[in-house]
C-alpha cells in the first residue's frame, strides 16, 4: 500500500516543527494507519542525506558531520548513538554497510539528523512540498519493491518475484529503470548493477541470485 | 623494574610514524617481562599528552569534535575507534571517571589511537618528541616505583 496523504501531513508537520505532529502521529498508530509511515520517514531522511553529502562524500565529511549534531543535540538532553548515525548515514549515501543498531535507536538518529538536516535547509512551503514530494516518490518505489520481494505482484510490472526465481534455480534478475527514478538507487544497494546505460534515459539493471556468482541462466525482467 | 630503552624506543617508533620500526621492536618485547613497564610507559604518556591537550575546564563538545577529528583521518581509525568509548577515556583522564568496566584491550587500543592523535597535532620534532617521551618516561617510572 502507498503512503498516504494523511502520512505525508504528519511528516511535514515534524519536518515544519509544528507541534500538532505529535497528535497526528498518534492518531496514526491508535487507527492502524501507522504502515508505510516508517518507510517515508527513512525516505525523507535519505533524501535530506543525499541534498547535504551527495553526489560526492567522504567518510570524514559523516564524521564530523555527526559529531556536530550530536553537540547540537546534547544541550536539548539528546545524547544520539554516533556509530548508529554514522552508519545510518553511510547506507543512506549507498555504501553497502550493516548495522547492528535496533530499531528505535535507528528510528531516534532518523528523526532527529532529519530535523537536523532540515533546519539546515531553510526551505519555504513549496521548497517543503517538493522535499516531500520526493521523499514520498522513494517510499512508494520502496514499498513497491518489498511488494515485489516477498509478497503478491502489485501491479504487474515484475513477472515473477525474485524469491521465486532464485527457488525456481533461475541464476539472475534484470530490470530497466529510468536514471531520475529514486528506486535506482534502491535497487543499487539492493544488490543490483548497472550493465547496460547505453540508453539515454535508463539503465540494465542485474542482480544475481546464486550469492557471489555471475551467471546468465535464466533471466525474468522488469521494468520501473 | 624501571622503564626499559627498548620499551621506550617501540612507543618512540610510534609516536614518530615508523609503525614497521614499532610494529618489529613491539614484537621483541618479551609478553611477561616487558608487560607491566610497557603498559606504564604508554599511560603516562597518554596522561602526559592529554595534559598538554586538554585541561579541566575542557568540554564534553570539545572532546567530541576532537575524537571525531581523530576518527575522521582514515576508515581504519574511524573503524578502530569506538567514539563514545573514546570520549569516556579521555573525559576520565581530566576528571578521574571510572572505566572499570572497559576490557583492558579495548583501553590500550583507544588510548594508543588517542596518544598518536594528539602528538601528531603537536607537529613535534625530534628534539620534541624526546623531551616528550622522557617525561613520559619519568612519570612511569614514578608510577612503577
Amino acid at each position: 500500500m502507498p503512503v498516504t496523504g494523511e502520512q505525508v501531513t504528519a511528516l511535514r508537520a515534524f519536518l515544519a516543527f509544528d507541534p500538532v505532529y505529535e497528535r497526528l502521529t498518534r492518531e496514526l498508530a491508535a487507527s492502524g494507519r501507522w504502515p508505510g509511515f516508517g518507510e517515508l520517514v527513512y525516505s525523507a531522511f535519505a533524501t535530506a542525506v543525499r541534498r547535504r553529502f551527495a553526489p560526492t562524500w567522504t567518510s570524514a565529511q559523516v564524521v564530523r558531520f555527526t559529531a556536530q549534531v550530536r553537540n547540537g543535540l546534547r544541550t536539548e538532553g539528546v545524547d544520539l548513538d554516533p556509530l548508529a548515525t554514522e552508519i545510518l548515514i553511510r547506507q543512506a549515501l549507498g555504501e553497502r554497510v550493516t548495522s547492528s543498531h535496533d530499531d528505535n535507536a535507528q528510528a531516534q538518529v532518523m528523526m532527529f539528523v532529519l530535523g537536523e538536516l532540515m533546519s539546515e535547509e531553510h526551505l519555504d512551503e513549496s521548497g517543503l512540498d517538493a522535499f516531500l514530494a520526493e521523499a514520498r516518490a522513494m517510499a512508494n518505489a520502496r514499498l513497491a519493491a518489498q511488494a515485489v520481494a516477498s509478497g503478491p505482484v502489485p501491479d504487474g510490472s515484475w513477472s515473477i518475484r525474485p524469491a521465486t526465481a532464485a527457488e525456481a534455480g533461475i541464476g539472475q534478475i534484470s530490470l530497466s529503470v529510468e536514471r531520475k527514478n529514486f528506486a535506482r538507487g534502491l535497487y543499487l544497494s539492493e544488490g543490483f548493477a548497472v550493465v547496460d546505460a547505453s540508453d539515454p534515459q535508463s539503465d540494465t539493471m542485474i542482480k544475481s541470485l546464486t550469492h557471489g556468482q555471475s551467471t546468465s541462466a535464466g533471466k525474468t525482467r522488469g521494468s520501473t | 623494574m624501571p622503564v626499559t630503552d627498548q620499551q621506550v624506543a617501540a612507543l618512540h617508533a610510534q609516536l614518530a610514524g615508523n609503525l614497521a620500526e614499532h610494529k618489529r621492536l613491539l614484537a621483541s618485547l618479551d609478553k611477561k617481562a616487558d608487560s607491566r613497564g610497557y603498559s606504564a610507559l604508554l599511560t603516562a604518556a597518554f596522561y602526559t599528552a592529554v595534559d598538554s591537550r586538554f585541561t579541566r575546564d575542557s568540554t564534553l563538545d570539545e572532546v567530541t569534535e576532537f575524537v571525531a577529528d581523530i576518527r575522521a583521518r582514515s576508515e581504519r581509525i574511524r573503524d578502530a575507534l569506538d567514539p563514545r568509548i573514546a570520549e569516556r577515556v579521555l573525559i576520565s583522564a581530566f576528571t578521574n571517571g571510572d572505566l572499570d568496566d572497559l576490557a583492558a584491550e579495548e583501553l590500550t587500543k583507544t588510548k594508543m589511537f588517542l596518544l598518536a592523535g594528539i602528538i601528531s597535532d603537536q607537529h613535534l620534532d625530534a628534539a620534541g618528541l624526546d623531551e616528550f617521551i622522557a617525561k613520559a618516561r619519568a612519570n612511569a617510572d614514578e608510577l612503577l616505583s
